[in-house]
């Protein structure tokens, strides 16, 4: 039997390989912001690194330490009010370095005592091993104990411990794959109905025996292949390129597939309740982005939710796309399998709902 | 009597509170080209969109085929549409397109045949969207013949279209019908619907207001023949107007209708008697435009807008 899914599935792909800004946002978007943040959070490559310092000494000796390491090009300097707890500051901003300069270690220096610097880094972070060989050469070159045969100034290496913390681009993944789905599906959507209705082309269908769920499947379909695809992509990058820890536990691994799908489904009926509810393009696109936009930015994608003020908090947990984030931030990098189940079920559930929505406001057949 | 593969009876469509068809009865046979006139709005969309199971109607009888319209599922396999502004997908090539559609069918003839018989067999492999509008037209036909439907419908086929391409779609028509088809045509052009109907109705404001062959429509709503005389000024006028009472000027030209029975030599006889000098003398027979204008009562703009 010849399947009239598959003929329009065919038709889709052909479609979606003709047509460069479909590509981009779906399979280029995704793998530049991955590339973009895993620059900027990984603090590798080229360039400055940022130490993080607190100087509780604020002695000449310690301030002439900071311009010296400024002086080498490699370093920034971030001070860091000596007032904060500084394991609270780690924490909170994921850093992956942190120098202490203790009170009174300019002035042992001066009398000719030994002195401790504490450096505490991530030693999964290329930048905070680079940081520490280089804090270690101008400590060196200024120590004053050199010059009498034993060195003064020793370095209390602390590895920072992250027992139930992640890696910001650990928290980041699966936030990019829930935004490109949603991204992805609901502007694919409402383009292409409101397009297809414009134009008749609907009408054209109608007059075949083409039915509207045959139709919908292979669209749907098309959107969870790609869906998929920008998995892999971000996947790679995130894992090869950037060292995201992703769990390759097999519940895990079918839980993130059970998210795209039921993603996929939910954003899919959301576009089509957009395209149902505005007739022009502009309108329609509008209405998208409107949607699609605020989500991106409030449902914790870029930052966790527990650093929003409360009612953005209450805003995030009306947002679908929250659930789907967190969902496969549960099942990809947590391993939290009850998590991922509550969310899986707020996401089906709100699919069915959109779904019953897109079917009533998308009506083929005008009266 | 040839079999009748649509008939219609008190076929009604109301959208809220307009009217668009209003009560209309008509019946096509097999192998006929039908034909819809009527001006912008009249209900001819409505009235074949119903036909092809894309409109529920609000009231009335309609067999297709001999099949109820709730069989909607077989009607359209047996149907052929070309929709008023037809457009397929953009990204596909012709022959994708082509194929799509065939696609949804069971059946479907060869469609490389089909693209030849269009004549596109030379641009199968370009994008639909970077076509002429005459090339897209010919696309929708070759889509609206994938399933060798008995009846083909087509709305406004030539709308829009240059003299070339309209007759090269006219060709077509012929073709088909030729080949047996049943063909209901919707279109703006009287020339084209006198050329090429078996029979026509013409629709103003949701209603069959005449119906008939094309000659028995001219025949009995046309009126006699009229003779322009080009040039001829108001010393023409003088010279006519005692025996043809009639006869009027527009600018320089004079209209002379010609009554039943009257003949053209007494008017070129009369001017020479006179002496009055003219440019040239036209006989123009009673088309269906005049018809149309007549009995739709209104300024036919002739199909020159091309709307959606
Ligand atoms: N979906 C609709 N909703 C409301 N009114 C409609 C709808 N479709 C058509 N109409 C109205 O019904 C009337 C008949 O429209 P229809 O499209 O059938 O005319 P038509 O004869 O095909 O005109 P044209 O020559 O311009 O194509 C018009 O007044 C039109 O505005
Ligand atoms: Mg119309």
């Amino acid at each position: 039997m010849k399947s009239r899914v598959l003929v329009d599935f065919k038709a889709t792909v052909l479609e979606f390989s003709r047509s460069p800004s479909a590509i981009f946002w779906t399979l280029a978007f995704p793998v530049i912001l991955m590339l973009l943040f895993g620059a900027i959070y990984s603090g590798g490559g080229s360039g400055n690194f940022n130490l993080y310092v607190q100087d509780m000494d604020d002695s000449e000796w310690s301030r002439s330490f900071l311009e010296n390491l400024t002086a080498t090009g490699f370093v920034n300097v971030n001070m860091i009010n000596t007032s904060l707890d500084a394991q609270q500051v780690i924490t909170d901003n994921s850093l992956t370095n942190f120098l202490i300069i203790p009170a009174g270690f300019g002035a042992n220096l001066s009398a000719n005592e030994s002195a401790v610097l504490e450096f505490r880094k991530d030693d999964s972070s290329q930048s905070a091993l680079a940081l520490y060989s280089i804090i270690e050469a101008v400590a060196q070159q200024m120590d004053p104990g050199l010059q009498n045969v034993s060195a003064l100034i020793s370095i209390d290496e602390k590895s920072l411990v992250f027992d139930d913390r992640f890696k910001f681009l650990d928290f980041f993944l699966p936030g990019v794959l829930a935004l490109t789905i949603m991204n992805s599906t609901v502007n694919y959507m409402v383009f292409t109905i409101v397009e297809y209705r414009n134009r008749g082309i609907f009408r054209k269908m109608m007059t075949t025996p083409l039915k509207r769920p045959e139709w919908l499947a292979s669209r749907i379909l098309w959107q969870m292949v790609l869906g998929f695809i920008s998995l892999l992509l971000i996947l790679g990058i995130g894992v090869y390129l950037f060292d995201v820890n992703v769990t390759d536990d097999l519940n895990g691994v079918l839980m993130t597939i059970a998210l795209i799908l039921a993603g996929t489904a939910l954003f899919t009926a959301m576009g089509m309740a957009v395209a149902g509810l505005i007739k022009d393009e502009q309108g329609a696109g509008a209405l998208a982005g409107a949607i699609t936009f605020p989500m991106m930015f409030l449902a914790g994608i870029f930052f966790p939710l527990e650093m929003m003020p409360e009612y953005l908090q209450t805003i995030a947990k009306v947002i679908p796309l929250t659930y789907l984030a967190d969902g496969l931030r549960d099942s990809m990098i947590y391993g939290n399998m009850t998590g991922a189940w509550f969310n899986l079920m707020v996401v089906s559930g709100l699919a069915v709902v959109f779904a019953a929505l897109g079917t009533v406001l998308t009506r083929w057949k005008q009266e | 009597m040839v079999e009748a593969h649509i008939e219609v009876k008190g076929l009604r469509k109301e959208y809220g509170n307009l009217i668009a068809v209003d009560g209309i009865d008509f019946e096509v046979r097999k192998g006929q080209v039908f034909s819809l006139l009527g001006p912008n709005g009249a209900g001819k969309t409505t009235t074949v969109e119903i036909l092809e199971c894309l409109r529920t109607a609000t009231a009335g009888d309609v067999t297709i085929l001999g099949l109820d319209l709730s069989q909607s599922s077989k009607i359209k396999r047996r149907i052929g549409v070309l929709p008023q502004g037809f457009n397929a997908f953009d990204l596909l090539t012709v022959k994708e397109n082509v194929e799509y559609f065939a696609g949804m069918f069971e059946e479907a003839v060869d469609t490389d045949e089909l693209l030849s018989w269009v004549k596109l067999e030379n641009r199968k492999k370009d994008l639909f969207k970077n076509l002429s509008g005459g090339m897209k037209q010919r696309v929708g036909i070759a889509m609206s013949l994938v399933n060798d439907p008995e009846i083909v419908f087509l709305d406004e086929p030539t709308t829009g279209l240059d003299p070339g391409a309209r007759r090269d779609v006219w060709r077509m028509v012929r073709n088909l019908r030729e080949r047996g088809k049943t063909i209901v045509l919707t279109t703006h052009y009287m020339e084209e619907a006198e050329t090429l109907s078996d029979y026509i109705c013409i629709m103003n404001k949701g209603k069959i207001i005449v119906r008939g062959t094309p000659r028995e429509i001219i025949k009995d709503h046309g009126g006699s023949p009229v003779a322009i005389v080009r040039g001829a000024g108001d010393r023409g006028l003088q010279a006519l107007s005692p025996n043809f009472p009639d006869c009027e000027l527009a600018g320089v030209d004079l209209k002379i209708p010609i009554p039943n029975g009257r003949r053209v030599s007494e008017i070129l006889n009369t001017l020479d008697n006179a002496d009055v000098h003219y440019d040239e003398i036209v006989i123009k027979k009673s088309t269906l435009e005049d018809v149309f204008l007549k009995l739709t009562g209104q300024e036919f703009k002739g199909g020159e807008e091309d709307e959606e």
